[in-house]
């Protein structure tokens, strides 16, 4: 009973008690933005993200405890194994960070409090962040960006850089900061709910569409064949193309996305591809 | 010369260590897209660095780094690759080869880089047991800059410094026949980034999207912002569907 007053009021006594600790916006601001810069420059097999956890977590044990042993207890505690998606894993910072502040106005939360929310969101959120970040909104951007450099545009890249990097900045500090201020729960709520879900879902259907268009404009093989049938020459590249126009394209699309599929490695396709390329425009069936 | 090797192997140093994280999704990631732009403005042909970049882009793009295992480094396909073929000035089908090979050798450099990485959080332990915080911000940053000198930087530096002079004599002597296979070659290269990409995003309930997108480039010859525009449009009517299904 005790502990839950406690726990639920830290915020509202910080306020009232002059002798508590409460930590500064800006401190909240460093620990996130250490973590987005930091968190994986000493990416390892040992620990992985473990050592960058615990740098972007040093403004908030430097506010919380001036004492040196409280000061390396806390660190010591942050090294452990860690391992999760950049932006959305900022999550658990937040509520961490909102954790330790409780913490050091003698709210009853140890060690493996701590430890078990870090273990039990890393993996749910990098499941979530991993699919959305990598699958879907890089894939977005990535492909508008490959398609405007292809065409000349100078903004392609330029759009590419702004976009992914407006993304992982806005998502990270708001992750980190929700987190802080709803803890826990507002996170839970997230994961349990079907907004990931039915988002990822309607990226995915902005990413089909993006991906059909880049299948029509960026592959573009054609054939050179032509028959002369009764006097008459037919071009074959003609008919295709008043059939389907790229149907040579989305042929090749299908065959190498069955490659794919089955499991062929990307390696032995690209090896394929050249056989296939010079010896096509060698006999001159492809050009 | 030199300082264009220097510039491009200080990209890879940098995105391999200390390069904040919230750069690596553009400039890491889309290494060979921006390589491109970025080895065109120093050699005076931007046009030549966009279409290159995004070749070479386009076979990398299905390579997704899920959980950090990654089967080719785009890093160095991009600022490595991508400028030893530019500087050589050759055709970016060839450019793709040589940054493809170049990402598949480099990627064996990153279990190497995460399995000597681990001597820093030893140390980084110590200091934590000292409740020392500027040591262990210190070690937890300078330890891989350093490491990455090392195990990136300078090679990096080695293949761009001597490796266009010996592509430029290898493309001499290549006969003409073969150059224009290797331009039909380009034209498919792209077919395996996008089937890589169909792969990560394929659902059933997705196929009449990518039917909408071929249509509106296949048919209508519409640009790629439209078309993101248009699908963005259908995304928010399948999420609203989707909403309205799941409440129900």
């Amino acid at each position: 009973m005790a502990n839950e007053v406690m726990q639920e009021t830290a915020a509202v006594n910080s306020e009232n008690n002059e002798n508590t600790i409460k930590l500064q916006k800006k401190d909240l601001i460093s620990s996130w933005f250490k973590w987005i810069c930091f968190g994986q420059t000493c990416y390892n097999y040992e620990r992985m993200q473990g050592t960058g956890f615990c740098h972007s977590m040093l403004p908030i044990i430097e506010r919380l405890y001036p004492k040196k042993e409280d000061r390396a207890a806390a660190m010591q505690r942050h090294m452990s194994y860690y391992n999760t998606e950049n932006n959305w894993g900022a999550a658990v910072g937040g509520i961490v960070a909102s954790m330790e502040e409780q913490r050091a106005n003698g709210a009853d939360i140890d060690d493996d409090a701590i430890n078990g929310i870090k273990t039990s969101l890393m993996g749910p959120l990098a499941g979530i962040g991993d699919t959305v970040t990598q699958s879907l909104v890089k894939t977005i951007f990535l492909s508008i960006g490959c398609s405007l450099a292809l065409s000349g545009n100078v903004l392609g890249p330029i759009l590419f850089f702004i976009g992914m990097t407006a993304y992982a900045l806005g998502v990270s500090y708001n992750a980190y900061f929700l987190a802080y201020r709803n803890g826990k729960t507002s996170i839970t709520k997230l994961l349990r709910s079907g907004v990931v879900k039915n988002v990822s879902e309607a990226l995915g259907a902005l990413g089909m569409m993006v991906l059909g268009a880049m299948v029509a404009a960026n592959i573009g093989v054609t054939t050179p064949l032509s028959f002369t049938i009764g006097g008459s020459e037919i071009v074959l590249q003609t008919i295709l193309d008043s059939i389907l126009p790229q149907m040579l394209s989305l042929i090749i699309f299908f065959v190498t996305y069955r490659l794919v599929v089955k499991g062929k490695k990307p390696t032995y396709i690209i090896i394929g591809m050249f056989v296939v390329g010079i010896l096509g425009s060698v006999l001159s069936i492809l050009g | 010369m030199l300082i264009h090797a220097i510039i491009m192997a200080a990209f890879v140093w940098c995105l391999t260590s200390v390069g904040p994280m919230w750069l690596k999704w553009s400039l890491h990631q889309g290494a060979p897209l921006i390589a491109g732009l970025i080895n065109g403005i120093i050699l005076g042909d931007i046009a030549y660095g966009l279409t290159f970049g995004a070749t070479v882009m386009m076979v990398f793009m299905g390579v997704a780094v899920i959980g950090g295992a990654i089967p080719s480094d785009t890093c160095l396909a991009g600022y490595v690759g991508v400028t030893v073929s530019m500087m050589a000035g050759v055709d970016p089908s060839m450019g793709v080869t040589v940054s493809a090979t170049l990402g598949a050798l480099g990627a064996a450099a990153r279990p190497l880089l995460m399995t000597l990485n681990s001597f820093w959080v030893h140390r980084a332990d110590k200091y934590a047991a000292e409740g020392n915080t500027k040591a262990m911000a210190r070690i937890d940053v300078w330890g891989p800059v350093a490491l990455c000198f090392v195990l990136y930087f300078i090679p990096s530096f080695i293949v761009i410094y001597f490796g266009a002079p010996v592509l430029d004599a290898i493309m001499a002597v290549i006969p003409d026949w073969l150059l224009t296979g290797m331009g039909v070659v380009g034209k498919l290269l792209p077919a395996l980034g996008l089937a890589m990409l169909m792969q990560l995003l394929f659902k059933r309930s997705l196929i009449p999207f990518f039917i909408f997108g071929f249509v509106m480039s296949a048919y209508l010859g519409l640009g790629i912002i439209p078309i993101a525009i248009t699908g963005a449009g259908f995304a928010l009517m399948h999420y609203m569907y989707n909403a309205k299904k799941g409440a129900n």
